[in-house]
């Protein structure tokens, strides 16, 4: 007796979980097919990092290379699609510096006319395990062919994205001007204490130095790199930190050598907090970095220091 | 290693394969007890030593205890095991919080002394010394201590290998759920593939790796605001849905882990016991307790609030009591007088709701007091919580000023509607266990979709996990 009950619960056991495997099956055919069917635009995602992955997703896996792509930071970051246009790419991403941007340029091969990469943060923040996150296996290929797998197209960014377009007519990161005067006030004050500290030398001289070999490679292979700093507030442009990159990589891609965005940005730019604009003042700061004419020759092979 | 990390997978196929090989049934011990070493050296080799003398310790004494004759010596015995246990923890985990609480009373550490508080916390400690206590003092009181956990007197030899897999079984070994010593020792013997319960971890597993890769890891950067001084710039209302995004949050990471483990060790023939009962539809304080880290409760009842008297001493005592509990359980979670207060906040809760009891709205049975009595619950547990995420007391102390001083700042419905989404799952598995309770008709119709609901769960893992996150627990 005992047995044939152990024997029914067992058999009962082994019926419930095929029912789960089938059902499992089911439900990721259902959404794999949906999405390769429909392909939703997605403008932004649930929250930054989900941004920063559609953003490097978009570029990796659109079926033409943009003309023009920009890396950098967040700073960068804050120019909105709306003003770039279809043919030019945003991987200056959140949380990263530009290298980041460029390192994913040259793995993948898919490499632009031109790269606008904005120096600002470089040798200030740390990127080492993202880009070969991005192209570990075998997710990287997987997600070529199955777009369902990419963040872009995660049930919940999708349903944000839907509900964003319902509710404010589009869907884009966008970063709206702080009106809040004693807020400002904060975020100036916190920005300013965030530039007092220079990068680590030795950072810095490893970040300049991979910029050096990725600037070269990419060069090789035949886009022309234009340099540029996103305008901060007045009062920072001599904080330590400004300072001492500013030197370092104008010292490693020397004005008669590498293309540099010098024009003043257009007056009346007001940051967010000292250092990141707002959205519709980034729009108009990429009017004049756009127009950046490069009559020097393309940034050559440089050795490092 | 994380449970949600590929090479955890690789790992545990590795040693699954094993364990069940036929020729290597007779060792499947010394397996466990190999894998469990190494799944604990991967992340902290050098930590690994001090696991396995907290370890040798709680064996060599709970087998002297096992083995005396005379009860003072066992006695004896038990009080240097348990003072060895708590002083490890103390050095180790508490080191770094009293040299800075003492700092200008005392002299600086001696160089080994300061060695020891520069090393990082070891992961686990908290549960390991605790299991080690729970085995002494469970040998201690029975009157026949070795069939307490022991079947029969084990020789030195064996009690050292089981006390070493009980201290160190890898499901349960960084985060719990804590099993007493009288639980886990019975079940140490031979293990077949035939009686895995493959359905019972398959929904384990499923349900808790929903709960820490979709809801707790994409939760986590849904409320990132929540730090110093972030939070600065939010308003009132945002602010408040950070703090409810943070509670559950903490919920699906913690009841995810527990599950996991659960199922992984269902997966070895061996039963942990349950951790989460649906803790946010508690009705009161105490009932929180019984549902919320049910594993903790239930030691800290068992070996420090009984030992202290309990509820048997009178009143005054029995608040004494329950604020003593609370506010060591608070401390055990952090090495941070923030969780001191953390707990003190629960044991305040606890008494002040013993004082209330004979209230109309603790006696009304009536549905819109039970709601109330829930909301209540909920919404200082949640507030309680802000003292976990932000562990400096001066930045818990800024986040409640700015959900006050924040009010003219402008509502962003966008973060909100994240956490919302996020949230629904969780609300849900809650209601879903109040209408079971309740008899809903729904039910009658429910396990036909069932399996429907736990394909959804596990597509969902696929398609929509957020970026790889530790278990919050990890850190205690």
């Amino acid at each position: 007796m005992p047995s044939s009950i152990s024997n029914s619960r067992i058999a009962g056991g082994a019926r419930a979980l095929r029912a789960i495997a089938v059902a499992t099956l089911v439900a990721i055919g259902c959404y794999a097919g949906l999405i390769a069917l429909w392909q939703p635009t997605i403008g932004a995602g649930q929250d930054q990092e989900s941004d920063v992955a559609i953003a490097v997703e978009r570029f990796l896996y659109a079926d033409a290379v943009p003309d023009a792509v920009i890396v950098g930071s967040s700073q960068a970051w804050r120019i909105p699609p709306r003003a770039l246009g279809p043919r030019v790419a945003n991987l200056a991403l959140a949380a990263h510096n530009a290298l980041t941007g460029l390192e994913i340029i040259a793995r993948s091969g898919r490499v632009p006319h031109r790269i606008y990469v904005e120096i600002n943060m470089i040798g200030r923040v740390r990127h080492d395990r993202f880009v070969d996150g991005v192209f570990a296996e075998p997710g990287y290929t997987l997600k070529r062919y199955v777009a369902a797998l990419r963040t872009t197209y995660q049930p919940a960014n999708v349903a944000i994205s839907l509900l964003r377009r319902a509710v404010r007519g589009r869907d884009e990161v966008d970063y709206p001007r702080v009106q809040d005067r004693a807020l400002h006030d904060t975020l100036i004050a916190g920005g300013e204490q965030s530039m007092t500290q220079a990068p680590e030398p030795r950072v810095l001289a490893g970040d300049v130095a991979k910029l050096q070999r990725l600037a070269g490679v990419l060069s090789s292979a035949g886009a022309e790199l234009v340099f540029f700093e996103m305008p901060i507030e007045p009062q920072l442009e001599e904080a330590n930190a400004v300072v001492a990159v500013r030197e370092a990589v104008h010292a490693a891609f020397p004005a008669d050598r590498a293309c540099w965005n010098q024009d003043a940005p257009p007056l009346g730019l007001v940051s967010n907090d000292g250092t990141h604009l707002d959205s519709e003042t980034a729009a108009k700061f990429w009017t004049t970095l756009a127009a950046t004419s490069c009559q020097r020759p393309a940034v050559a092979a440089m050795p490092g220091k | 290693m994380l449970f949600t990390e590929p090479i955890f997978f690789a790992f545990f196929a590795g040693v699954f394969c094993l364990y069940y090989l036929p020729p290597l049934r007779r060792l499947q011990v010394p397996l466990l007890l190999a894998a469990s070493l190494c799944f604990y050296a991967y992340g902290q080799p050098y930590l690994l030593l001090l696991l396995l003398i907290s370890a040798a310790l709680s064996a060599i004494v709970s087998y002297a205890v096992m083995v005396s004759a005379r009860r003072a010596a066992r006695l004896r015995w038990a009080i240097a095991g348990v003072a060895s246990n708590l002083a490890i923890l103390g050095l180790f985990k508490y080191g770094g919080l009293i040299e800075r609480s003492l700092a200008g009373v005392v002299g600086p550490p001696d160089d080994l002394l300061a060695l020891v508080l520069t090393l990082p916390l070891p992961i686990g400690i908290s549960f390991y010394t605790f299991h080690g206590i729970s085995l002494i003092v469970d040998v201690l009181r029975s009157p026949n201590a070795a069939a307490t956990v022991e079947a029969a007197r084990p020789t030195a030899g064996q009690h050292l290998k089981h006390t070493l897999l009980y201290l160190t079984f890898f499901p349960q070994l960084v985060a719990g759920p804590i099993i007493k010593a009288h639980n886990f020792y019975p079940q140490i013997a031979a293990k077949r593939f035939a009686d895995i319960d493959w359905l019972a971890a398959t929904k384990a597993l499923i349900v808790g790796y929903f709960l820490k890769r979709v809801i707790a890891d994409n939760l986590q950067n849904a409320t990132y605001l929540l730090s110093y001084p972030a939070f600065l710039t939010q308003s009132s209302l945002n602010l408040l849905v950070l703090d409810f995004g943070y509670s559950m949050r903490i919920f699906a990471d913690f009841a995810g882990y527990s599950l996991i483990a659960i199922g992984l060790a269902k997966l070895l023939g061996y039963e942990l016991p349950q951790n989460f009962n649906f803790p946010y539809i508690a009705e009161s304080f105490s009932e929180f307790w019984t549902r919320w880290h049910m594993s903790l409760s239930a030691w800290l009842r068992e070996y420090l609030y009984y030992p202290l008297g309990g509820n048997r001493k009178g009143g005054g005592r029995t608040y004494l009591n329950l604020m003593t509990v609370m506010c060591l359980g608070g401390l055990w979670h952090g090495a941070a007088w923030s969780y001191a207060l953390w707990g003190g906040c629960h044991g305040l809760a606890l008494v002040a709701e013993r004082l209330a009891r004979g209230t109309r709205f603790y006696r009304s049975p009536g549905l819109v007091s039970r709601i109330a009595r829930i909301g209540l619950v909920f919404g200082v547990v949640t507030l309680a919580w802000t003292f976990f995420r932000l562990p400096h007391i001066a930045e818990a102390a800024a986040f409640f000023a700015a959900i006050v001083g924040n009010r003219h700042l402008p509502f962003q419905p966008g973060p909100a509607a994240v956490i919302a989404l996020y949230a629904a799952p969780v609300i849900a598995y809650h209601a879903w266990y109040v209408w079971r309770r309740a008899g809903s008709p729904i039910l009658h119709i429910a396990p036909r979709f069932e399996p429907v609901a736990y394909g959804v769960l596990a597509s969902a893992i696929l398609f929509n996990a957020g970026p790889l996150d530790a278990f919050i627990y990890f850190q205690f």
